[in-house]
């Protein structure tokens, strides 16, 4: 079967980027979706490039684009790596912290403390992600998936521990935030280290 | 998809069903080859199939790879562990439910 050339598949992903594909990966994935139609069509109908593509998108080119920017947050990936050996040390490491800070006499400030830290790293975190999306001017939904579960710790901690300057955190509710928080950041640099393997061979393979 | 409104409940199991069999498949390989084994009959169409295989990635039941083919990337999706198991359980619910449409629809042949 012919296959297509670097400059062809170029033009499909430029094609989807017009039609407001936004993010990168759906847009690669998508585009080989249609280059491996395309190549079928001017291999069985005999069809140039740029004919098979034209025919292709317009018998297609509504339901290729539907739901085309949605993005399904990994609700139950996350939840799972709760209970994974590495979490369960790292629960087990705050449970034994906590403890000692339940036997100090000032334990309300030191609370309020470890409040302001994680509620300072989330915002720190969702800041530097945007300026990163602002300056490469991508968007990748398998990482922008991830920050949904940032989102829900920012609000169990603002629910649970009070609202920036009102602290009305305990033990337990600054312990179960900080836990996931953490585990959040485990997950997302290993979410990173597994879309950095993907993006490496995006970027080479493709030059896209 | 022909008589789409039937198939729709379907579509995951069908794609985990394929997956079980061929341990890794890319989107367009399932929607050829679902056309291939239903003849032609069912068209699984690229708007219901890609947020169904990002639902079932973001589920934890599918894992994804992805590959260098032919000067683009490809992504393919295999079953995680707990996708084959939760396979299992999916595939008799639709076998259940063909039989309770069997005997609904056509009592005589229902057993």
């Amino acid at each position: 079967m012919q296959k297509l050339t670097l400059e062809q598949i170029k033009f499909i992903d430029a094609y989807l980027q017009k039609s407001d594909v936004i993010f990168v990966d759906i847009r690669a994935e998508l585009t080989d979706h249609v280059a491996s139609a395309v190549e079928e069509k001017m291999e069985v109908e005999n069809l140039d490039f740029y004919d098979a593509f034209k025919d292709f998108m317009i018998h297609n080119k509504k339901e290729i684009l539907r739901n085309k920017n949605n993005v399904f947050p990994p609700l139950w990936s996350f939840a799972r790596t709760l209970y994974k050996s590495y979490n369960i040390i790292v629960g087990l490491l705050i449970i034994a912290l906590f403890y000692f800070i339940s036997l100090h006499a000032d334990q309300q400030i030191i609370l309020r403390k470890i409040h302001l830290t994680v509620l300072s790293g989330i915002i720190i975190f969702a800041l530097v992600q945007g300026i990163i999306t602002i300056v490469t001017r991508k968007r990748y939904a398998y990482l922008e998936k991830v920050t949904f579960w940032l989102m829900i710790i920012y609000y169990i901690n603002l629910i649970s521990n009070g609202f920036y300057q009102v602290f009305q955190g305990s033990v337990i509710s600054v312990g179960v935030v900080l836990f996931l928080f953490i585990a959040f950041l485990i997950y997302f640099t290993k979410t990173i280290l597994k879309f950095k393997a993907y993006n490496r061979s995006y970027k080479t393979e493709t030059n896209l | 998809m022909k008589n789409s409104q039937l198939y729709k409940g379907s579509l995951t199991t069908i794609i985990m069903k394929l997956l079980v069999e061929n341990n890794r498949m890319y989107g367009y390989e399932i929607t050829q080859k679902v056309k291939e084994i239903t003849k032609g009959e069912l068209n699984i169409t690229e708007g219901a199939l890609y947020p169904a295989l990002h639902k079932l990635e973001s589920e934890g039941i599918l894992d994804v790879e992805m590959e260098k083919v032919d000067n683009r990337v490809r992504k393919y999706y295999k079953l995680t562990e707990s996708g084959q198991k939760e396979t299992i359980n999916r595939l008799a619910e639709l076998e259940e439910f063909i039989r309770n449409m069997q005997s609904i629809v056509n009592p005589k042949f229902s057993h």
